[in-house]
């Protein structure tokens, strides 16, 4: 820790601690140690770059009994670097929960792969600092660019910068659009788009509600937004219309109401193509697009893993309402299926 | 007060809320895994339903009644549901007998109700006939594996069928006089189709249809078994405690 730079423009007493009174354990200060000494070659090009901001960046940096890759604690800000390992299904669920611990201290967390350190730092780091700037709250910003100033209100909230997809990885392909209207650049339905393409899916956490078509859009005259169920009785519902008012309020917009819609009823052909990889590198067959019609008979499935057709149904219900169960015969798996529907 | 419209989303939100009920009390139960998690889904669905059928009442009825306010805070007399739903589960065929009566038939009504004058229970309908079409499928697969299976499980099979069977006719409104109020579509339209359907599945698991029964009813006037009041007992037992308790 020993990095911070002299004219960093909070009191010593800060740097040692995490604002809000959280000490960290042992644990994870021995773990912090360790990982320093082992970064990926990303991690190491993005921290050269992130200390020349002089944004107070701390690098393995301790929050309760985790460790953030980069934390940048005044803007409540935890960046994470991901290894090819953070596909898995096993480890996703693991990141989201720590995600949902973060959120609950207050951070936002945003992820990059270690690729997108390594190859594409200049842009990563141009991203990281924005989201510091808009979140520092303006006072405190004594001395930095008067940007600050304009805060999260006048600007598109923090994370909404245009390409961040869902989980704030950079992405080649432009988001799906949200159904209806679009009212062009900065607009409430795009800032408030890209508040929503940062809520995951309760339930299968690799997609986000946005991915999976339950947003509707999102008017003005009263602001709103229409969310539909997947199905009728998904316990999710609940969860995801919680979700979505803390993000929402979280980015200052306590003024968009959240419409349940039930008609047209919801299917999987809305469920976006970036969200069926998604589904697949997560270890769920998608749903194949066009197949909601003849939902019943669903004939085929591809299975994931080894991505043989040569696969069979075991149970038409599954983990969730919107799963059914299948086996390949190839390689022995049991997987998901997402159900059409 | 009692106005058909009230009246049909409260019948439709009752049949789901306890069929719902009574699936739910095979978790944990179900003779497989892969059972346990289907029945548990079916009842998903039908809680789903109940919550907006009767979510739809309370607004209709506008005294400030919500879903778990009807479902909770009513007793045996004030429920609209058919008799069938009620039944106890019995054995698992009896289970899957029941299922399959009630499930064909909710496929067809939803089916007709979808394109209902009134957009709210179109809407709940439009939606849950999709999932209910797995309902159903899932039955008439268990219908003919039992009925196709062993002596066993076939005899269990017939039997089920035989006792569920007599709750049918009230799906129909054959136990009621002309002119009741009360799903807004002409219910024995319905039954030609779902004829064609029982009949299909019984042929393909080898079974003959029960002999006809003179249909018992009084489930939508509020007359039910003592099952009822049984189920009632345990639903709502929180809320007959812990009046008005929350989450």
């Amino acid at each position: 820790m020993g990095e911070s730079p002299a004219d960093a423009p909070f009191p010593p007493s800060k740097r040692k601690r995490v604002e809000d009174g959280d000490t960290y354990g042992a644990r994870a200060l021995t773990a912090a140690q360790r990982s320093r000494k082992n970064q990926t070659v990303g991690e190491r090009k993005l921290w050269e770059a992130l200390r020349k901001l002089k944004l107070n960046i701390r690098r393995q940096a301790p929050i309760g009994d985790y460790v953030a890759d980069f934390a940048c604690h005044s803007a409540r800000l935890v960046v994470e670097v991901d290894g090819y390992y953070h596909t898995l299904p096993a480890r996703q669920l693991r990141d989201a929960a720590r995600d949902a611990w973060l959120r609950s201290k207050g951070y936002r967390v945003v992820r990059f792969t270690d690729r997108e350190a390594e190859l594409r730092t200049d842009e990563v780091v141009e991203k990281i600092e924005r989201m510091i700037l808009r979140a520092l709250p303006p006072r405190r910003g004594k001395g930095w660019d008067g940007g600050v100033e304009t805060g999260v209100q006048a600007e598109p909230p923090f994370g909404a910068g245009a390409d961040l997809g869902s989980s704030g990885h950079l992405s080649d392909t432009p988001p799906t659009p949200a159904h209806p209207p679009s009212r062009g650049k900065g607009g409430l339905n795009d800032r408030v788009m890209s508040v929503l393409r940062d809520v995951p899916d309760p339930e299968i956490p690799a997609v986000t509600i946005v991915d999976l078509g339950i947003i509707r859009g999102v008017y003005e005259n009263p602001p709103r937004v229409l969310i539909t169920p997947t199905y009728t009785g998904c316990p999710a519902t609940i969860a995801i219309q919680g979700m979505i008012r803390k993000a929402l309020d979280e980015a200052g917009f306590k003024q968009v109401d959240i419409v349940t819609v039930i008609d047209p009823a919801w299917t999987t052909d809305w469920i976006s193509e970036e969200g069926r990889e998604k589904l697949r590198a997560y270890g769920i067959a998608p749903p194949p697009k066009g197949a909601a019609s003849h939902s019943l008979k669903a004939d085929t499935a591809e299975c994931p893993r080894c991505a043989s057709t040569h696969t069979e149904e075991i149970s038409r219900f599954g983990s969730t309402p919107c799963k059914a169960q299948w086996r390949c015969l190839d390689c022995l798996e049991p997987f998901d299926r997402f159900k059409c529907h | 007060m009692s106005t058909p419209a009230f009246e049909t989303a409260l019948r439709l939100g009752d049949d789901a809320l306890i069929l719902g009920q009574r699936l739910g009390e095979w978790c944990g139960h179900a003779p497989t895994l892969e059972i346990d998690l289907a029945l548990a889904n079916l009842g998903l669905d039908l809680i789903g339903q109940a919550q907006h059928f009767l979510g739809y009442a309370g607004e209709l009825e506008g005294a400030g009644r919500d879903a778990d306010r009807l479902a909770f805070h009513r007793d045996v007399l004030d429920f609209r549901n058919c008799l069938l739903v009620e039944q106890p589960n019995g054995d698992f065929a009896q289970t899957i007998a029941r299922q399959f009566l009630f499930s064909t038939w909710q496929e067809l009504l939803f089916g007709e109700l979808a394109g209902s004058r009134d957009e709210s229970i179109a809407g709940v309908a439009k939606k849950a006939v999709k999932e209910v079409a797995y309902h159903a499928s899932f039955a008439s697969d268990w219908v003919v594996r039992l009925g196709d299976g062993t002596e066993e499980s076939r005899s269990r099979m017939v039997d089920g069928l035989g006792w569920m069977w007599r709750f049918t006719g009230e799906l129909f409104g054959e136990d009621r006089k002309a002119g009741d109020r009360g799903f807004g579509i002409d219910l024995a339209a319905l039954r030609p189709a779902w004829d064609a359907r029982i009949d299909s599945v019984l042929a393909e698991a080898g079974l003959d249809r029960p002999a006809p029964h003179r249909p018992t009813g009084g489930g939508r006037d509020g007359h039910h078994s003592e099952h009822l009041g049984h189920l009632l007992a345990q639903m709502q037992f929180l809320q007959r405690t812990y009046p008005d308790a929350v989450w």
